[in-house]
């Protein structure tokens, strides 16, 4: 349906994607990678806000760039701290988002409704944008997202700035808009996507890691993640992941071939993975 | 080797087939005028910006009031004329361009249906509309107020070549990028129009031209705007006229 092919995308001399293919179908994807990876970049290019420097994006085998407006029809769009109109209400941003989108009126004000009911401000909806939270604006931007149905959902790091609460509301919002469309979520909050994403898809050194489930990446460091207790002595081959708390006090997730003397084996998190994975990044 | 004797079509039928397998393949695309009807709504155009069109027709008040009293203490009021003719012109589209810039709502509308283009261009037109509708009487009323010194169409030709020179001006740095492009125009202009001020000799060259030159050089720069916003409005400058319908 969407596929990305042989995608290279140059700022002058700096490559912030190389020769990246991938191929979407309807679901939840999760564009996960430490800032700056080309995650944003690789969103952007699926906006048609960039050109590719080099190959393709096809949407059912078309380029998206010769698609223009027909390919906007179908995409909706939640940009990295997204502006808002503090003077105008939700209902209204909505109408001038529905009005941009070329939506008939009657059609748009049905819309509007049913999607002010799903996102939760129904009861809001007459009130002032300067007086929402950032969880109540960030579900504004979903809402003029959703505004055309779109077959696919573009979000760039949706959970950014909001707190606890809300980013599980969010996510459950997600995961109840993602059937039937392809839906795209950039974000470096492992716990964002790990419960609602059925593929993953990581960049480094500005390249495609791999594009599998959470499940499958999760499974390459079986055997390999330990926790000891953090008072333990480490050799330099064993790489300290993230430290916690269990019920004899304080431990911690190590990322070791060989057993650390006194290591449990713990099943590996998408969370070890992703910082097993650019624990070189980290250290740099 | 499988030899093929099948007969091939002729000329005309294969030409005719191709153009009916297009027809049936290719969804017909909106045409320009059909895009810009469909933009030609109040809430498309002016939703977020009315502070800057409220604040930009106070300035142009204030400047029209001021205008007269400038132009009676000048011996040459040709460039005062070329100076703050576009004024309200570029108010309206220097303000509403620097509050989209700073709404953060830019990529999104870049991805909407409707182009940021298209919806920029249609606000050109109508500012350059109101400003040549504000512009004609302040014309007469500056006219007026001169005692009739100077030949009304030669007032009106300095104002109206000035007015579309601007806007010719600021759609060719719209196709810049970065910030310079909103705030060259105006730069430029005031630069200019300050160098004409300063100068005798040019302001007394600009008064001895017939104002059958500004009127034609008007209606030129009015022709090469409406072209050029044509072309902007079709991306065609960017090469990205292919992805716009």
């Amino acid at each position: 349906m969407l596929s990305v092919e042989h995608v290279t995308k140059r700022y002058g001399k700096f490559t912030a994607l190389e020769d990246v293919n991938l191929a979407f179908e309807p679901g939840v994807y999760g564009l996960l990678a430490p800032n700056g990876a080309g995650k944003t970049t690789l969103i952007k290019l699926l906006a048609t806000l960039l050109f590719a420097t080099e190959g393709q994006i096809l949407w059912d085998g078309e380029d998206i760039n010769a698609l223009g407006a027909e390919y906007r029809g179908l995409l909706g769009y939640l940009p990295q701290d997204f502006g808002f109109y503090p003077s105008y209400t939700a209902r209204q941003f909505l109408r001038y988002a529905a009005a941009l989108q070329c939506l008939p009126k009657g059609e748009a004000e049905k819309r509007i409704r049913e999607l002010l009911d799903t996102v939760g401000l129904s009861e809001a909806a007459d009130k002032k944008l300067k007086t929402f939270s950032g969880g109540m604006r960030q579900r504004v931007g979903i809402a003029v997202a959703m505004l055309t149905n779109p077959r696919l959902l573009l979000l760039d790091e949706p959970t950014a700035g909001l707190d606890p609460r809300e980013r599980v509301r969010f996510r459950n919002l997600i995961h109840a808009l993602s059937t039937d469309r392809i839906v795209i979520l950039s974000t470096h909050i492992v716990s964002d996507i790990e419960t609602i994403a059925g593929q993953i898809v990581m960049f480094k050194d500005h390249k495609l890691y791999c594009c599998d489930s959470p499940a499958r990446i999760c499974a390459q460091w079986k055997g390999k993640v330990w926790q000891v207790p953090a008072e333990a002595r480490l050799g330099p081959e064993q790489l300290i992941l993230s430290e916690g708390q269990s019920e004899t006090g304080p431990v911690l997730r190590v990322l070791s071939d060989v057993p650390p003397a006194g290591a449990v084996s713990v099943v590996p998190s998408l969370e070890d993975a992703f910082l097993a994975i650019y624990r070189e990044e980290g250290r740099a | 080797m499988t030899c093929w004797n099948e007969q091939m079509p002729a000329h005309g039928e294969r030409e005719a087939a191709i153009s009916a397998i297009l027809e049936q393949g290719l969804a017909p695309r909106q045409g320009l005028a059909a895009t810009l009807r469909t933009a030609l709504d109040v809430r498309v155009l002016f939703f977020g910006v009315a502070d800057c069109v409220f604040l930009s027709v106070l300035a142009a008040v204030l400047m029209l009031i001021l205008l007269p009293a400038a132009a009676l203490q000048m011996m040459y009021p040709a460039p005062i004329l070329f100076l703050i003719s576009p004024a309200l012109y570029a108010l309206l589209l220097g303000l509403t361009a620097w509050k989209e810039a700073q709404s953060g709502l830019l990529d999104w509308k870049r991805s909407c249906r409707l182009s940021v283009r298209t919806v920029t261009a249609l606000r050109m037109v109508v500012f350059g509309g109101s400003s040549l509708l504000v512009w004609v009487p302040a014309n007469l009323w500056l006219w007026k107020a001169m005692g009739g010194d100077l030949p009304l169409s030669w007032m009106l030709g300095i104002s109206l070549s000035s007015l579309f020179l601007y806007g010719l001006l600021s759609l060719i740095c719209l196709e810049g990028k970065g910030r310079g492009r909103l705030i060259a125009p105006p730069v430029i202009w005031v630069a200019l129009g300050g160098l004409l001020l300063m100068w005798d000799r040019a302001s007394a060259w600009l008064t001895a031209l017939p104002g059958v030159v500004f009127l034609a050089l008007a209606g030129g720069a009015l022709a090469l705007y409406l072209l050029e916003l044509r072309r902007f409005c079709l991306g065609r400058r960017r090469g990205e006229a292919y992805a716009f319908s």
